[in-house]
């Protein structure tokens, strides 16, 4: 597919023109050098002062920074790896302050090293010399060729001012789209076949917990081609899908085959159900076939051949499913999807898409299936799969869009007995049961897991808390069972005769994960989820319950989520319950506050104190 | 560093052995006990015809068990401009020994060998890239190489990592007329069996169980059999070297690596001469000195042919301001030079565990440098690569270690500055403020010395975002903690960093009723407490030892009373010792002691659960506490 369009870009012909840059090199540099903080990044190590970037498509890339070093903490800025293979004119130099007097040190060629990576991939990099607190590096660089790469708007320091031009001399219609996830005011402007993009001071990339892939976040262009002369339009869904339907393994590879029959009615020995049928299909083709942990939404091979040999890529294996649920009369199609950190497809091009899942409508209701990614079964998707919508093609050539939802909830359940002895040593066992992404999760743990290791599977870190006979069971799909037993020191304080414990023991959230001031970022629960934990403790002999704490119920705004907490005691036991669920996997940045109270909440409570006096 | 590279340099020669089969179900149990893999048979043949020509057949079949055991295997054939690769091959067996892939040399992706922290360097690898798909599975990787590098031969190290056992694992090294070989061989445990014979040696090592690692345990290769081989001449990416003792050995280094690297230009001299000008003593100058090359060098490396041996002139580095540790150190040492300072370049190996340069066998070791400028009775220790450490400061990375000084008259084995618990510190001293509801305001400084100042002095180079992170972190068992202010001072002189700190939690009592439930040790807790092992294998280790100081002052809410306080603690031990008290200084004011020592040492294997009862012990005062009641 690459390919195709390498080549097909390299037959058109374009119309020359140049623009002039608008750096100089050197220009007006002194009064960069005798800056001494930003204003507006005062915490700044470094800073880009001015970045150019001009685009000449199928041509070459041309770029301009200058750089200022405001101390020791910003010189890894000074050492450069040229992001682009093959560059030319590399020109630069350092520039200082000494005795009052603008000094220039070039960057010599001798110092540029040309790294090849991998053989014929050819790395420029260095290091600037003479760097010191106060200096201003400049670069500028050539590519030998164009390129379609992204164009980082953003990095891990601040830039004050960026220019992007984007001249598209090929002939090939192009649309260029900011990352729409980054929050980033950047003026654009058409001018012909030129598109001119500027921005002023763009915040450095901050790393946040709960995100899936920061670069999701970063500001970029993404320059898409949508077609090339007129028999090959991608700028429309439908374009889009008329190509893709055009490549035979991909239109044939949809409609049952015979080849594999033999295979499935063995399998499905007089089944009828639809949704078992699926099941049990699905089953077939992952022990069939491998995944060779490539992506893709066009198959590269016919089903037969992804059959045969056993292995294929996303596309080639899902593809092969929804033949072979055609094949059993199941009212299957593919749809095109991209992953999280391909972001979401928001215009029709080539890139919008990355993988294909298989859908089936059975007794009325849509299903989703991968039987490709290790981390996905037949009840759920790998949840990185799961992103916004997919585009589903029909054998008769029309499409709709499907929303990439797993409305099941995945489930962690919890039951603990547990009994506190005359010397306040806390005994027990808990069993664990994960359904859904949980045991998904979990099971991943497990597998390569030897018997000695088995502890390390649990996910405790409180003080004094061991583990003993850890045991798991994931014969049942979907399911993990964990059960262990265990033994806690440290877990109950006697002041003045009296004891005080957290009946949550151990399983109590003992971190508030939402600590920062602000978020940018959305936050990424993954799947919807519910956690229920019902623990029993018998307490020693000769005391009693003075005080418990006391129910709650708390829920975030929109129902996105809630926590339970009840608690009773009935002769010498005490009975502890609570429940927390999500109710919405990916929410907007702004219920940050909301999710760090709700969270501190849940924590206070989850660590209050029962309270125990003697008889 | 160069060096580390050429380590894993290793291997060679199979004959037929590819015929055989590797069926995962025969390793015997007891192999596959505490392993993630399992090394089948190794076979290592090296042969050194001149001092500048060895080749090395290199074999290994290795099963892996689980997806832990795919890191110990290190799928490359490391090659350079003095190192060819003769053949290449990998195969890859499932759990029954049949063959499933195979990458002939030309399936082997060519990559450049630049290790992290690394900018350039000439070493380049062929590599190949297999994903398992399911375990256990075998892989049989060979390769012979040809190199004119005989400054370093690969050892016999047959079980070199944890987690991982040995069926069987052998090593030949023949030689010819013109060679003259030593050896450095190390067996506690009469692991090895060893054939010697004029012109070769044959080493076998065969069923060796898998070590699982453990905390508090010294260096694995303490313990394990290895053997060792040095030339006492040899060539170096074209240069010819030797030397049968340190003294020896350390000439050559002068004379042919170091000599000629120490140029500097006119001005510089004159700069550096006008800089000490009214310093009078050893230490002021070379503090004068180690303080310019801070302010005008950083740590860039660039490691190509002998340059990764070599230091870069030392009027190249004062050129580009920048320079690895040889060139930094050889700087430093010119510089010095030219003010009438005398230091010496010295070989060492860095690393937060201490490894000693091995004193009784002359030979290419170390992967760091840094320089010894000796003062009368003593020696400072200066680490050239940073631009931060206090001169003379060498905490946790070459403190308390064999080194090799390169002087004049040849090279001396040294040991470096090594910081006993005692300087060790952290001060505590603070004053936290309780309120109604539970919330807390705390005002400390803390007061840190030795390895503790090592610890903790980067907070100085971090922006607000990070030092909210950091303390967050560092108070982890306070929740809700919201950062006030933060100011530091950095007293380089004597290694002192203040960090005083204002913060707010919330909720950082906990509610019984009507009462507050207070946690005494608001700002030092110790929460770690050691794994326990059923059956120990390993010596008690403590490398490092420190002491810390609390003393914090505690105010209640107005009303509140302490219903009755906690006994004072008194710990002793041979590991160290801990003692906390609760006083009330006045009404509603209380003030809090505590004093907690970790002396370095090395016990039996016998003493671990004893540490461990003591830190346990350690863990349950510190989480001591109190309920607040209103009258």
């Amino acid at each position: 597919m690459k390919n195709l369009i390498t080549a097909c870009i390299a037959f058109l012909a374009f119309t020359a023109m140049m623009h002039g840059q608008d750096y100089e090199l050197g220009k007006n540099v002194e009064n960069d050098v005798l800056l001494k903080q930003d204003l507006q990044f005062p915490e700044a190590n470094a800073v880009v002062l001015y970045r150019e970037v001009n685009v000449y498509l199928a041509r070459e890339v041309q770029v301009y920074e200058r750089i200022k070093i405001f101390n020791e903490e910003g010189y890894k800025h000074a050492t450069v790896q040229i992001p682009y293979p093959d560059v030319k004119k590399v020109q630069g130099a350092t520039y200082n302050m000494v005795d009052g007097e603008l000094v220039k040190t070039k960057l010599d060629k001798d110092i540029i090293f040309t790294d090849e990576v991998i053989k014929g991939v050819k790395i420029k990099k260095f290091s600037f010399p003479n760097v010191s607190p106060g200096s201003v590096i400049e670069l500028s660089y050539r590519t030998d060729k164009g390129t379609f790469s992204d164009i980082y708007l953003q990095y891990d320091i601040p830039i004050k001012k960026e220019k992007v031009s984007v001249f598209n001399g090929t002939g090939a219609g192009i649309e260029i789209l900011q990352n729409p996830r980054a929050f980033l005011k950047v003026a654009r402007r058409q001018e012909g076949k030129s598109t001119h993009f500027i921005a002023n001071n763009v915040a450095a990339l901050e790393h946040e917990s709960y995100v899936y892939d920061m670069n999701v976040y970063r500001s970029f262009l993404k320059i898409n081609v949508t077609s090339y002369g007129d028999d090959y339009k991608f700028n429309s869904w439908e374009s889009l899908g008329g190509k893709v339907l055009s490549v035979d393994y991909f239109s044939m590879g949809m409609k049952g085959k015979k080849f594999y029959r033999d295979d499935i009615e063995a399998a499905l020995n007089g089944e009828i159900d639809k949704l078992k049928k699926a099941r049990i299909i699905y089953e077939l083709l992952r022990e069939k076939v491998k995944w060779n942990e490539k992506y893709g939404y066009i198959p590269d091979q016919s089903v037969r051949e992804t059959y045969k040999t056993g292995e294929g890529a996303l596309d080639d294996i899902n593809i092969l499913l929804v033949s072979m649920l055609d094949s059993e009369g199941i009212d299957a199609a593919p749809v095109l999807f991209s992953t999280k950190r391909n972001g979401i497809p928001l215009s029709a091009s080539g890139s919008a898409f990355n993988g294909i899942l298989a859908s089936a409508v059975i007794g009325g209701k849509t299903y989703l299936f991968d039987a490709a990614h290790h981390n996905s079964t037949f009840d759920y998707v790998a949840s990185h799969f799961l992103n916004w919508k997919g585009f589903r093609i029909f054998q008769d050539h029309s499409y709709d869009w499907v929303e990439l939802i797993n409305s099941n909830y995945s489930n962690k359940n919890v039951i603990g007995q547990v009994v506190i002895d005359e010397d306040l040593m806390v005994s027990g066992n808990l069993r664990e049961r994960h359904t859904g992404y949980y045991s998904i999760g979990k099971e991943k743990q497990i597998k390569n897991l030897g018997e000695n290791e088995m502890e390390t599977i649990l996910n405790y870190g409180a003080d004094g808390f061991e583990a003993i006979e850890v045991k798991a069971d994931n014969k049942k799909e979907n399911i993990v069972d964990v059960s262990f037993e265990f033994e806690m020191d440290n877990a109950i304080d006697e002041i003045d005769g009296k004891l005080y414990f957290s009946p949550l023991l151990f399983t109590a959230l003992s971190e508030n994960p939402f600590q920062k001031e602000e978020r940018k970022y959305s936050i990424d629960f993954e799947f919807l989820r519910k956690n229920q934990t019902m623990i029993t403790i018998q307490i020693p002999e000769g005391y009693q319950v003075e005080s418990l704490p006391e129910a709650i119920k708390f829920s975030l705004p929109d129902n996105m989520g809630s926590f339970i907490y009840r608690i009773s005691s009935s002769g010498s036991n005490i009975q502890v319950q609570c429940a927390f669920q999500i109710n919405m996997p990916l929410m907007p940045f702004d219920a940050h506050d909301s999710l760090k109270e709700f969270f501190k909440v849940r924590m206070d409570k989850e660590t209050e104190k029962v309270v125990l006096s003697k008889v | 560093m160069k060096f580390i590279l050429s380590v894993v340099l290793g291997v060679i020669s199979t004959v037929g052995i590819s015929q055989q089969m590797y069926d995962a179900s025969e390793i015997p149990d007891e192999l596959k006990e505490n392993a993630n893999s399992v090394i089948r048979n190794k076979d290592v043949s090296i042969e050194i015809t001149t001092p500048k020509r060895l080749t090395m057949n290199y074999m290994v079949a290795l099963t892996i068990l689980n997806k832990n055991g795919n890191r110990h295997l290190n799928p490359s054939v490391p090659y350079d401009d003095v190192t060819k690769v003769k053949s290449a091959e990998a195969r890859i067996y499932n759990a029954h020994g049949k063959e499933i892939e195979k990458f002939k040399k030309k399936d082997f992706m060519d990559v450049s060998a630049v290790s992290g922290g690394t900018l350039y360097s000439d070493n380049r690898m062929l590599v190949f890239d297999y994903t398992p798909v399911n375990y256990p599975y075998t892989i049989v990787f060979e390769y012979e190489i040809e190199t004119g590098n005989t400054a370093h031969i690969p050892p016999f190290i047959p079980m070199g990592i944890y987690n991982s056992s040995v069926e069987q694992s052998q090593y030949t090294i023949s030689y010819g007329d013109g060679v003259t070989i030593r050896q450095k061989f190390t067996d506690p445990k009469n692991e090895i069996v060893k054939n010697e014979q004029p012109g070769s040696i044959f080493l076998t090592a065969k069923n060796m169980k898998a070590i699982n690692w453990e905390s508090y345990s010294p260096g694995l290769d303490e313990h394990l059999p290895s053997s060792f081989f040095a030339l006492d001449n040899f060539y170096l990416e074209g240069v010819a070297g030797g030397g049968t003792n340190w003294s020896e050995f350390g000439k050559w280094m002068e004379t042919k690596l170091l000599q000629d690297t120490r140029d500097l230009s006119p001005a510089t001299i004159s700069k550096v001469k006008s800089l000490v000008a009214n310093a009078a003593t050893v230490e002021d100058k070379a503090r004068i000195v180690y303080e310019y090359v801070q302010k005008n060098t950083r740590y860039i490396s660039v490691q190509v042919g002998i340059g990764g041996w070599k230091p870069m002139n030392a009027s190249e580095v004062d050129k580009l301001g920048y320079g690895d540790c040889k060139a930094l150190t050889n700087y430093t040492q010119t510089l010095l030079q030219e003010v009438g300072v005398t230091s010496y370049y010295t070989v060492v190996f860095g690393d937060r565990q201490k490894r000693n340069i091995v004193p009784d066998f002359a030979s290419l070791q170390g992967n760091h440098i840094i320089l010894a400028v000796p003062d009368g009775d003593e020696t400072h220790w200066l680490e050239c690569t940073s631009q931060t450490v206090p001169f003379g400061f060498i905490a946790n990375f070459t403190d308390d270690r064999d080194v090799l000084m390169v002087t004049p008259e040849g090279g001396k084995i040294a040991h470096t500055t090594a910081y006993p618990y005692n300087v060790n510190t952290l001060k505590t001293t603070g004053k936290c403020v309780v309120y109604e509801d539970g919330n807390i305001g705390v005002k400390v400084t803390l007061e840190s010395g030795g390895t503790q100042y090592s610890n903790r002095h980067d907070v100085e180079n971090m922006t607000k975002d990070e030092k909210d992170e950091y303390y967050k972190e560092y108070w982890d068992y306070v929740d809700n903690i919201k950062l006030k202010s933060v100011q530091l001072e950095n007293n380089k002189q004597d290694v002192k960093l203040m960090e005083m700190v204002e913060f707010d939690a919330r909720s950082y009592t906990s509610t019984a009723g009507e009462n507050l439930i207070f946690p005494v040790n608001v700002l030092n807790r110790f929460t770690y407490i050691p794994k326990r092992y059923k059956d120990r294998k390993f010596p008690l280790f403590i490398s490092r030892g420190f002491v810390d100081e609390d003393i914090v002052s505690i105010e209640l809410p107005p009303g509140f009373t302490v219903s009755s306080l906690p006994e004072p603690i008194a710990l002793e031990t041979k590991f160290g010792m801990y003692t906390s008290e609760l006083k009330e200084t006045e009404s509603g004011k209380y003030e809090y002691r505590r004093k907690f020592e970790i002396q370095e040492g090395e016990f039996p294997k016998e003493e671990y659960e004893n540490y461990r009862k003591f830190m346990k012990k350690v863990a349950k005062h510190d989480n001591q506490k109190i309920i607040l009641t209103k009258q």
